[in-house]
């Protein structure tokens, strides 16, 4: 009987005992506009705020390099929580306060991507944050890049001996823009054509002692098409389009020079390509931001644009000969052993379609695939719940092309991001590649649409416009290829040089590309 | 209690005995999924082995000492990705103090161990496969996993409990085949942050051991 004693109290103790395991909080998805949810931060900044903090605490995917870096996000909790909530007290919050409550919060972050919208229910805007522009104003670069594009124009004079001429002593340069602000101001601008032509028309028919009907006619709608068309300077780009081609249907009748439909996707899509031939079989190209893909193939070309438009059509096609008028040079060259090297410029190149590598550094490398660093994804909602890394691999061009063993150089600065900074990793594997040129932002960690989230459970944070929090939230941590994280940091140049400003407005010389050009001939 | 117990039946009864287990086992580990509906975690097998001390008091009652290497291992699948997989390898050291009851006749004799343990976390490897949504590839994996000194809690202890069956086989020799249940009452993460979150390794063990009797 005391054995059975014993035996029954310590089950109950250990029973007992058993009980003590505490349950986890529970936790809930952001992807997406889910009311119940959100609901709570359409009216309580303190709700914004638990939003964003958990959100993040989720989703983000390099939290062990911010407590690296030094960032306490539970100190932060601990710190700004009360602040917002203080701020559910106010009658009014204006818009500036919340900006600088979030900038408080946010800016330790080092994401290069990373951006917040937080809607202010007393004021009905939306205050923004990024805290990678903080970085970016603070670099020594900064005013420089900010703006920045390329010119040739001194390297395209063939006086001044720096570019390499055809069979006529033309030089070999061309240079295309779909960017459809570009579009929209040669249409104003350029004589002969478009308003230019509309204006000096209408003075033309003014001009007339005797006008007959049509004439008449003629001159009414031209000046009805002028006051129309007068507001287009004080819209936003999508507007602008949008009134354009609105008055090119309205007003095709008056056949005016130059008055082609400018496809909508050139609003977003809209890229420039700029190819050179430069002294000593030097090829350099130049893009503006990553959308190869969309004028390249015809797959993409389909999807993207109105390609039974002919004005739209014949766009991609002279992007099509820009771009293949560069890589046709550099296999010929190559082929032919009169390569003298390659500049690739994505100074100021935002970043854009990861696909576009097989068409601008994957086309001067093997097919195959480039194995160029590594990638990480959240694999949980614990802060630290992450994958093993896993190799990224950018996609370089399938069909037959050579090899090019020539000096490659990619010329950067600190506002060349995200697929700017892959391609600048892409040639750092190469053994002749060089970077040339200022630090880059620090923005390697990728994006895709929250389409995605539940292969990762991890992404964004609402959607942008319709919940009253919203974050740009990468959706891995990307490394380099030994395995380090830069973000916020950004790629190294090999040999830095400073763009010369004063010496680019005096002359038009560019002491960056100089650097590279002397790179290519010197191998110093 | 059971200190009181043993304070209050030493006698002439009193026997020492050592041995040696291995055995088999399968841990359940328990987390929150939260809203990753798809995740299924399974357990998993592995394997045990160790020293085992025991001293005693009666016949019916004694204090048992284990010196044990366990593993706990387990896998999470997706169903939405159903190539996706992690098995999640753990190595532990771990030092099993229990009350020993037994009863029955000379021969055999059934038995049942109530008591705690204590251990520690030596290694984890994790295989499987993966997928890289950005190079759209599979990966497979299978490699150490590196702790992470603000989120892994290395060292385990919780309560468990076995029965089984004894058959002494002459004056010295003894075996033995125990069922046991280790149930964790440590996360095997540490809080590191304001939100909570515990995950729990539960190991049904089934092991096989092998005495000498000091008599």
């Amino acid at each position: 009987m005391k054995k059975i004693i014993s035996i029954m109290s310590a089950v109950l103790l250990l029973l007992s005992l058993g009980a003590c395991r505490p349950e986890s909080d529970t936790l809930v998805s952001y992807d997406h506009n889910d009311k119940l949810v959100f609901a709570s931060a359409d009216s309580s900044f303190a709700a914004k705020f638990q939003i964003m903090w958990n959100g993040l605490n989720q989703n983000y995917a390099i939290w062990d390099y911010e407590a690296e870096h030094g960032v306490d996000w539970d100190a932060i909790y601990d710190e700004y929580y009360p602040q917002f909530e203080a701020l559910d007290k106010e009658s009014t919050v204006t818009d500036e306060e919340l900006k600088t409550l979030m900038q408080k919060t946010l800016s330790p972050l080092h994401d290069g991507h990373f951006s917040f919208d937080m809607k202010n229910h007393k004021t009905g805007n939306t205050v923004s944050y990024s805290p990678a522009l903080d970085r970016f104003a603070s670099r020594d670069d900064y005013a420089i890049a900010n703006g920045f594009k390329p010119d040739l124009t001194y390297y395209a004079d063939v006086a001044h001996g720096q570019v390499e001429t055809d069979a006529e002593g033309n030089p070999i340069v061309m240079s295309y823009s779909t960017y459809a602000l570009d579009m929209i101001l040669r249409f104003l601008s350029t004589p002969g054509i478009g308003l230019q032509w509309a204006r000096s028309r209408i003075q033309e028919l003014a001009a007339l002692p005797i006008r007959t009907e049509m004439e008449n006619f003629q001159l009414q709608q031209l000046q009805a098409f002028y006051q129309e068309l007068a507001t287009i300077g004080g819209l936003l780009l999508d507007a602008a389009v949008t009134l354009y081609n609105r008055l090119h249907e309205k007003y095709s009748f008056l056949e005016i020079p130059g008055y082609d439909y400018i496809d909508p996707a050139f609003v977003t899509k809209g890229i420039t390509f700029s190819y050179a031939l430069l002294k000593g079989n030097i090829a350099y190209f130049h893009v503006n931001s990553f959308a190869m893909t969309n004028y390249l193939e015809d797959a993409r070309t389909q999807e993207t644009f109105h390609t039974s438009d002919p004005a739209t059509m014949h766009h991609i096609q002279q992007m099509r000969e820009v771009w293949q008028a560069w890589f046709n040079t550099v296999q010929q060259l190559h082929r032919s052993g009169t390569l003298g090297g390659v500049v690739l410029d994505v100074r100021s190149n935002t970043g854009g379609n990861v696909n576009d590598f097989q068409y601008f550094v994957g086309s001067l490398l093997p097919s195959g695939g480039l194995h160029f660093g590594y990638q990480r994804y959240k694999r949980g909602t614990a802060r630290y719940d992450y994958s093993p890394m896993m190799e990224a691999t950018a996609v370089t061009m399938s069909t037959p092309h050579e090899t090019i063993t020539e000096p490659v150089v990619i010329l950067t600065n600190c506002k060349s991001v995200s697929m700017s900074e892959m391609s600048t990793l892409g040639v750092k594997t190469m053994p002749n590649g060089k970077v040339i040129g200022k630090r880059t932002w620090g923005g390697l960690c990728p994006l895709s649409d929250n389409e995605y989230n539940t292969y990762n459970y991890s992404g964004h944070i609402g959607e942008k416009g319709k919940t009253a929090v919203y974050g740009y939230v990468p959706m891995l941590g990307a490394f380099t290829l030994d395995k380090k994280l830069i973000e916020g940091e950004g790629i190294t140049p090999d040999i830095e040089v400073d763009f010369d400003e004063t010496l680019f407005q005096s002359t038009g010389r560019d002491s960056q590309l100089e650097r590279a050009l002397q790179y290519c001939t010197s191998g110093k | 209690m059971v200190v009181v117990m043993l304070l209050t039946t030493i006698s002439a009864h009193a026997q020492w005995r050592v041995g040696a287990t291995t055995g088999g086992n399968y841990n359940f580990y328990s987390m929150d999924k939260q809203y990753m509906s798809d995740y299924e975690i399974q357990g998993s097998h592995g394997f045990t082995a160790g020293a085992s001390g025991q001293y005693n008091f009666k016949d019916w009652i004694g204090v048992r000492v284990d010196l044990n290497f366990t593993q706990k291992n387990y896998q999470i699948h997706r169903a939405m990705l159903n190539k996706w997989e992690y098995c999640y390898r753990n190595d532990y050291v771990q030092l099993p103090v229990m009350a020993a009851f037994s009863f029955g006749g000379n021969r055999l004799r059934g038995f049942c161990n109530l008591g705690f343990y204590t251990g520690f976390w030596l290694k984890s490897h994790l295989s499987g496969t993966d997928y890289n949504l950005f190079s759209y590839k599979w990966v497979n994996i299978n490699e150490d996993v590196k702790f992470n000194a603000d989120r892994d809690n290395r060292w385990d202890a919780g309560l468990l409990a076995a029965a089984g069956l004894e058959y002494l086989m002459g004056k010295h020799w003894a075996i033995q085949l125990e069922a046991r249940y280790y149930h964790g009452l440590t996360s095997t993460t540490k809080p590191y942050m304001r939100v909570a979150d515990y995950r729990y390794n539960s190991t049904m063990a089934l092991q096989v051991g092998v005495y000498y009797l000091f008599k």
